[in-house]
């Protein structure tokens, strides 16, 4: 029992402990700022020097715009990826190291268990200087004291790059303050290409079998239902991850939305909580159409990634809708396995649903979600700001989006960067889904490594060029993606209080669950669809409470 | 004195009787004659303290609006808001329900199974067979249960092997997988069939203290087979059977999230959904330790008084029990 | 050490005698082999042999699909047999340098922490086999709750740090050095064991420990290997405390590399990419995955069953 006390006591003390470590920070961080301030007023003829004009006084010792005459080294707790291994100290990290004199250590974590080190190091104030950061801790721990605030170093002369991406995307970005203070840097994209949920199909056969490219979803029925009878063995339409993902893909294009969503389309914009809806109806009564035609994968509620894949890749199926970039590889494998020459799974203009709107939702490209805090414990904090913009300036995204110039890119006479061809035919892209990955993880560049002006598609079109993956598919799927006028931006969702938070992880719990139980049914027409307003009506106050309480914070927001 | 009273359950003594002086010198002595014990108990006690005991005030949570960054000590009390939030939810009972169903048919079914496979193994007379199925029959236990439940899709899928089999007979495919009539029995068979193997081996451990001699005199009595199991074999496996019966009754409310989320549906709610999987599902949607935590010590404190009432039965009925 | 000569000098008077016994029970019974007692051998055989094909196979297909090739696979035409063989997905497994660092270090975190955990748990189960030990009940309680109750992952993540175990071995092996269920086994196991055998060595002056380490563990070879198997498989296995105490990449153990690749897509939303190729990891390596982490491991049973088969005679013991 004695022993416990004890055990408690020094609990106890331990947690007041680093109470006492964060709160005492803030004093003393004043302190270090102003010291720091000092020092680069000393030692600013380096960074002023590459900053202003001084090219010749830079000249002699380096050709960066940022160099610290004392070696820094900053740890990051970094996100690994399965498609893209990271490794510690690549390429990329050592040109960083010898340009700037800055040395990123990565402690890198597997994505499965990311979030619970993640909560560890922050609950128990651990983490290293650096760490990849949910935008729901960021919110837990504002003004807690473990992250520096940052809007300080947010202006013209401290951070002129990431200032100048700031106010470029402003609108999307203020997203992630809490209170009106910055806690997290974003990686901010860097020309990124977007596409979003789209329907694909085998066009080729619709082709030789004499059909024309639907129109509308009731056509795409039709045309699907056709292929069904000439080939009766055939799965037309399938997905992946089961009923949910089915509804997720389809719901906005069919004119409502799965769960609470914003609709642009309603009361001039406003978020709704789609199956409570009487649109909604039209998204079961599709998907019902498909299951009693036969052309809807009759496993839809059991499906996963990889049979998915398998369907497609195999010719058993001829159409999905879902991410409609999955199409290029599929059609890869069915040319090059299958040996169907023209197989061609190409995305289609988003059809017209039955309220006449030809609608999809965009992916954020506006946004990686990626947000890198810094540990308020962390030594030379002006220092770390320094760097940190310079990897949001032109020359630290090159070398954190494409290697090291001159071995692996080299700016052309527009000053834009581009892949010099050799360094990627020579990499090795065994075990990797596609060239694209292996060069990244070899270089450790782009989004999921760490780089903050960040590329995916950009340099994943460029590489796919350089290694002849790029083929008139491609070239004719971003064509009718970028022609496609159907595609929206998704909202900035608002961020949400902790009790607000609190009360919608009830309801939609409880929505949820009931509503998965109903889905099956009015798919399978196990139950007639009209007596969905049955199901709208049970859950109709939870749906309004859920409604006001996303529009509320929306318009606190937008305020 | 003191000493003893460090070390010592003295207030179990003192429950019972008033200390005398008496009284004392003889738990003393008691306590000199286990003293090697306690030695020999030192290490693993200082275990329990410091791994499991010392963390333990994480518990309070579960009482707590528990914030990350005030830490356990600082968050506000609540009480019992998030057990009450859970108990007088309709939909938990059903959840409970589903739980301790899905158990008690394992229980029923899947319990025995390992035995059977143990005393089975026992009775057969080639080494070099026995070592086969043996060896065989555990290597399920080492797939990944993502694998497993991916080729269960596979099988129980519309033109999965089960359904070929079903139309070869001239019946109609079934989608087994959005019944929930068919949950548990699906379940539960994958359950045996990934893991009796494995759960043979701690009853072919205890099977090897059987004793020779009585079987060979059971045997020349003419006692066959069945007898011999029944009359010599089971019962020197029962305390084993006994212990593992009792720690399964302490888990008849808990069940691992990880395969029903891979194996279930809307569809099958109705039989399939959990505690934990729902708690999976809420805490996809907004973390949220302080109900976790208070779902997981109810949990645990049914489990902690049927594993007693387990364990007073089994002493009722048989000499082996918990403590 | 009397009684340990005994149980020697019977262990080997037992021995040659059941083997007499066993020769000609087996003659004897062989003619007056009931044809009960040879249906019963006939539904045994065909019993066990059907546990073996019905337990063989997905180990057996997850060998064949990662040796055979993506289009076959596909197709679903990988069922009994594999097709279009090759090694490719085993080649490219082995490339991966970080495996063969990781498979060294899941090796020394194996053998360090099951020698801890089989001799914790031997320490604590035989005092709690013990009708004299004083105060049994309470500790036993003591324990048994913790079966139950746990404080998560916070509070013993700042145990093993205020340790100062942090990125070390012993915060791997230590906070789980005793399975609480496990330890049960083990005493239910030492329970069984002859009380006469402790009582004879305590007449002779012999006290716990010697007991204990000469008498008590040499007699209960088959649990110990149960034990060392459970818990080695279960090092083998793990992957959060390695992940959540070892901040070194080069520590990490095989599981923490590969598990990424096998569970890829499963529980991990993948949210919204615009790469064309999502993160479907091709099946075969996948799987090749499997068994290059699973392999060593099995090889662990077959030199531990032969305990279970040569179960000393305890029994004959008392006799």
């Amino acid at each position: 029992m004695k022993f416990r006390k004890n055990r408690f006591l020094c609990m106890a003390l331990c947690v007041t402990m680093l109470l006492t470590a964060c709160g005492g920070k803030e004093p003393s961080e004043s302190t270090v700022s102003s010291d720091s301030g000092l020092s680069q007023d000393g030692s600013s003829n380096v960074e002023d020097a590459g900053n202003e004009e001084g090219q010749a006084e830079g000249a002699d010792q380096k050709e960066s715009s940022l160099w610290l005459d004392e070696e820094l080294e900053i740890t990051i707790l970094m996100q690994d990826n399965a498609a893209q291994p990271l490794t510690d100290y690549a390429p990329a990290q050592q040109e960083i190291h010898r340009k700037t004199n800055v040395k990123l250590v990565y402690q890198i974590v597997p994505t499965s268990s990311y979030t619970e080190k993640e909560n560890v190091l922050l609950a128990t104030n651990n983490f290293p200087d650096i760490i990849k950061v949910s935008a729901g801790n960021i919110n837990s721990y504002a003004g807690e004291g473990i992250f520096v605030p940052l809007m300080q170093y947010v202006n013209e002369e401290t951070m002129p790059n990431f200032y100048k991406l700031w106010k470029e995307n402003e609108e999307v970005l203020s997203r992630w303050l809490v209170d009106g203070e910055l806690y997290a840097f974003p990686a901010i994209p860097r020309d990124e290409a977007r596409n979003g949920f789209g329907v694909v199909l085998r066009t080729d056969l619709l082709e030789k079998h004499d059909l024309a490219i639907p129109s509308t979803f009731d056509e795409l029925i039709d045309v699907m239902a056709r292929l069904k009878e000439l080939y009766p063995e055939s799965i037309p339409y399938t997905g992946r991850k089961g009923t949910s993902q089915l509804l997720s893909t389809v719901s906005y294009m069919l004119g409502s939305g799965a769960g609470i969503y914003y609709d642009y389309d309603v009361d001039g914009g406003r978020y709704v909580f789609g199956p409570a809806t009487e649109e909604f109806k039209a998204v079961l009564t599709f998907l019902n159409q498909c299951y009693e035609r036969g052309v809807l994968d009759p496993d839809f509620a059991t499906t996963t990634s990889e049979q998915l894949q398998y369907k497609m890749t195999s010719g058993q199926s001829f159409m999905f809708i879902d991410n409609s970039g999955f199409g290029q590889n599929y059609t890869n494998i069915l040319r090059t396995q299958e040996g169907l020459e023209n197989a061609t799974l190409q995305v289609i203009p988003v059809p017209e649903n039955s309220f006449g709107q030809r609608r999809a939702l965009a992916y954020d490209v506006k946004n990686t979600g990626r947000l890198f805090a810094i540990n308020a414990k962390t030594e030379r904090i002006e220092d770390v700001i320094r760097f940190i913009d310079w990897m949001y300036s032109e020359e630290g995204s090159n070398i954190s989006n494409y290697g090291v110039e001159g071995v692996s890119f080299y700016v052309d006479e527009d000053g834009e960067p581009q892949f010099i061809e050799d360094y990627i035919n020579g990499v090795d892209d065994e075990g990797f889904n596609s060239k694209y990955y292996a060069v990244y993880s070899d270089l450790g560049i782009t989004k999921l490594n760490f780089s903050l002006w960040c590329t995916n598609t950009k340099t994943q079109f460029a590489i796919q060029k350089i290694v002849g993956d790029w083929n008139d598919v491609v070239e004719e799927y971003w064509e009718i993606i970028n022609a496609d006028p159907a595609y929206v931006d998704p909202y900035t969702a608002p961020s949400l209080t902790p009790e607000e938070t609190e009360r919608v992880t009830d309801i939609l719990t409880k929505l949820t669950t009931t509503l998965d139980q109903e889905y099956n049914k009015y798919i399978m027409g196990v139950e007639p669809i009209d007596n969905w307003d049955k199901v709208i009506e049970s859950i109709q106050a939870d749906a309004r409470e859920l409604e006001e309480i996303y529009n509320g914070a929306d318009a606190r927001y937008a305020r | 004195m003191k000493k003893s009273a460090g070390m010592h359950p003295a207030p179990l003594a003192a429950g019972r009787k008033p200390l005398t002086r008496d009284n004392r010198s003889q738990v003393w002595r008691k306590i000199k004659k286990s003293k090697y014990l306690y030695l020999i108990f030192l290490l693993p006690f200082v275990y329990y303290c410091v791994f499991q005991y010392a963390p333990m005030y994480g518990i309070l949570i579960a009482f707590k609006d528990y914030n990350i960054v005030k830490g356990v000590f600082n968050s506000p009390w609540i009480g019992f808001k998030h057990f009450s939030k859970f108990l007088s939810d309709p939909y938990f009972w059903k959840l409970a329900r589903n739980t301790l169903l899905l158990n008690l048919y394992n229980l029923f079914w899947g319990f025995p199974v390992p035995i059977i496979l143990a005393l089975a193994l026992n009775e057969v007379r080639s080494m070099k067979f026995k070592k086969v199925v043996q060896t065989v029959s555990y290597l399920p236990h080492f797939i990944s249960t993502v694998v497993i439940c991916g080729m269960i899709t596979n099988f129980l899928s519309s033109t999965g092997l089960i359904n070929q089999i079903v139309q070869f007979f001239g019946g109609k495919p079934v989608q087994f997988l959005l019944m929930p009539q068919y949950f548990r029995t699906i379940y539960i068979a994958s359950g045996i069939w990934q893991g009796a193997g494995w759960g043979s081996i701690v009853y072919l451990a205890a099977l090897t203290n059987v004793d020779q001699e009585i079987l060979e005199a059971a045997m020349i009595d003419g006692a066959n087979r069945w007898q011999r199991i029944r009359n010599v074999t089971l019962p020197c496996i029962a305390p084993t059977i006994t212990i593992m019966l009792i720690m399964q009754m302490g888990r008849l409310l808990s069940l691992g999230y990880e395969k029903i989320l891979l194996l279930y549906n809307g569809s099958t709610y109705e039989t399939a959904d959990v505690i934990s999987t729902f708690v999976y599902r809420r805490g996809v949607l907004g973390g949220d330790f302080s109900y976790g935590t208070a779902v997981g010590l109810f949990q645990s404190v049914i489990g902690l008084i049927l594993l007693t009432v387990a364990n007073k039965a089994a002493g009722k009925l048989s000499e082996t029990t918990l403590w | 050490m009397p009684a340990e000569t005994s149980s020697k000098g019977k262990y080997g008077l037992v021995c040659p005698l059941k083997r007499a016994r066993g020769i000609k029970m087996s003659s004897v019974k062989f003619k007056h082999r009931s044809v009960g007692s040879r249906c019963f051998d006939i539904v045994l055989y065909i019993l066990l042999g059907l546990v073996v094909l019905v337990t063989f196979y997905p180990m057996y297909y997850v060998f064949i699909v990662s040796i055979s090739s993506a289009n076959h696979i596909s197709r679903g035409e990988v069922t009994l047999l594999p097709m279009g063989i090759n090694f490719d997905a085993y080649k490219i497994v082995f490339k991966n340098s970080r495996i063969w660092v990781a498979y060294g270090n899941t090796i020394l975190y194996t053998v360090v922490g099951t020698f801890i955990n089989v001799m914790m748990t031997a320490l604590c189960a035989y005092p709690f086999s013990r009708p004299d030990f004083y105060g049994r009940k309470f500790f036993t309680l003591f324990v048994t709750l913790t079966m139950f109750i746990g404080g998560g992952m916070i509070p013993l993540y700042l145990v093993v740090s205020k340790l100062h175990l942090m990125n070390t071995i012993w915060a791997i092996v230590l906070p789980g050095a005793v399975s609480t269920y496990n330890m049960i086994v083990m005493r239910t196991s030492f329970q069984g064991l002859p009380a006469s055998l402790t009582e004879s060595a305590y007449i002779d002056g012999a006290n716990d420990i010697h007991i204990l380490f000469r008498i008590v563990l040499p007699l209960s070879k088959a649990i110990l290997a149960t034990m060392t198997l459970f818990y080695a498989v279960g090092h083998w296995n793990s992957y959060l405390s390695a992940i959540l105490y070892l901040d070194d990449q080069k520590k990490y153990p095989v599981q923490v590399i590969l598990r990424d690749i096998v569970i890829a897509g499963e529980f991990m939303e993948n949210g919204g990419d615009v790469s064309s190729s999502a993160t479907v990891i091709a099946t075969n390596y996948k799987y090749a995955v499997i068994i290059v982490s699973v392999l060593p491991i099995l090889m662990v049973y077959p030199f531990i069953q032969k305990y279970f088969t040569k179960g000393v005679m305890v029994g004959s013991i008392k006799g």
